[in-house]
């Protein structure tokens, strides 16, 4: 064994037992406090802005079957366009935030098998609001308007846990 | 039953009270598990990294990590080797997608970097001063083999190579290692 081959076998045993070992130079424990009140804060701000977005669509819901009462049936009115525009804008938003808010947290969210049903969702999405143009006094659609939203915010999350899982050590 | 009984009373593990406290929301308890680790963990991923401040960035991003996914740990083993496999995990995901690092150095705008790790040599072992001279998966399998102690199979499994470059790797820092030191010696 050469001397040089000693020597090494030595630091690699020093370095083994944690002597000498590189430390930081200062306080790391700061930023990681602050990324994760954050994370914290992000995610109660979404959850508040989540339920004050529900509860303006069941009161927007409920403002349109009442006018929905008042007009003439069969009648695409603005006011029940404009709703619908309203409220698959706020759909979108919540759908992005709960997107964005799982990317920070590190998870990409791409679980290829919800994606077909995520797609079906989407389509029906789609079908449900043309339909609801041509009959904006049909209660049940504006009901199934609002199940397929969140059916899709619960897949959406759902597919989240299920990579949690995958992902664990 | 029995078994899963054996297996947690096997498990003598310090930090668990608080994991768990740390799980259920508590910075403080979390705090307190930084303080335990980081220093180890400061010390693998500069290893890895090579210098203190991609370090200090590496050190900071496996604990944000590891607050957001403390509810995966089920304790099958101590915290401690969780976090260590967690900490190996995170930083060559990081080393390998982080250009930016090797960007700074080929436009010669890593004034700060090379302040840094010169204001830094004189308190580093003469072999952590070494390690950072070997290219980035042969310091890897290394640093994760021969101080870290994993098995080839393992260093392998987490650079993501077959077993054979591992054990290649480790030859060659081997090699090169005790190059430098006999020429530092016949100096």
């Amino acid at each position: 064994m050469t001397t040089a081959n000693e020597k090494l076998a030595r630091l690699i045993s020093e370095a083994a037992d944690g002597k000498d070992t590189p430390q930081p130079g200062h306080d790391l424990w700061r930023g990681i406090e602050h990324s994760i009140s954050r994370s914290g804060r992000r995610r109660g701000r979404w959850l508040n802005w989540a339920w004050a977005s529900a509860a303006c669509a069941v009161l927007a819901v409920g403002l349109v079957t009442f006018n929905s009462m008042q007009s003439s049936p069969g009648t695409a009115t603005p006011q029940s366009e404009l709703l619908l525009t309203v409220l698959n804008q706020q759909h979108e938003q919540q759908r992005q935030m709960l997107l964005s808010h799982y990317q920070t947290v590190g998870w990409d969210g791409k679980s290829g098998y919800v994606q077909q049903e995520l797609e079906q969702i989407r389509a029906s999405i789609h079908e449900v609001s043309e339909q609801l143009i041509e009959e904006p006094n049909n209660r049940q659609l504006w009901q199934l308007l609002q199940w397929l939203y969140s059916k899709e915010l619960e897949l959406l999350e759902s597919q989240f846990k299920v990579n949690e899982q995958l992902q664990q050590v | 039953m029995t078994v899963q009984l054996n297996r947690e009373s096997a498990i003598e593990d310090p930090d668990r009270g608080l994991v768990r406290q740390a799980t259920q929301g508590s910075i403080q308890a979390f705090q307190q598990l930084f303080e335990r680790h980081h220093r180890r963990v400061y010390g693998l991923v500069w290893r890895l990294a090579g210098n203190s401040e991609m370090a200090q960035d590496l050190t900071q991003e496996v604990f944000i990590k590891l607050w957001g996914n403390l509810a995966s740990f089920r304790g099958e083993s101590k915290f401690s080797t969780w976090l260590h496999t967690v900490a190996t995990r995170v930083a060559l995901t990081e080393l390998r997608k982080n250009k930016r690092w090797q960007q700074v150095r080929l436009t010669g705008e890593a004034g700060y970097a090379d302040t840094l790790e010169y204001q830094e040599s004189a308190d580093l072992s003469e072999l952590d001063q070494l390690i950072r001279r070997l290219p980035a998966q042969t310091r890897w399998a290394f640093v994760l083999h021969c101080i870290e102690g994993l098995r080839h199979e393992e260093v392998a499994a987490e650079m993501g190579i077959a077993v054979g470059t591992s054990k290649a790797q480790v030859h060659r820092a081997r090699m090169m290692l005790e190059e430098w030191l006999s020429d530092d010696d016949s100096e």
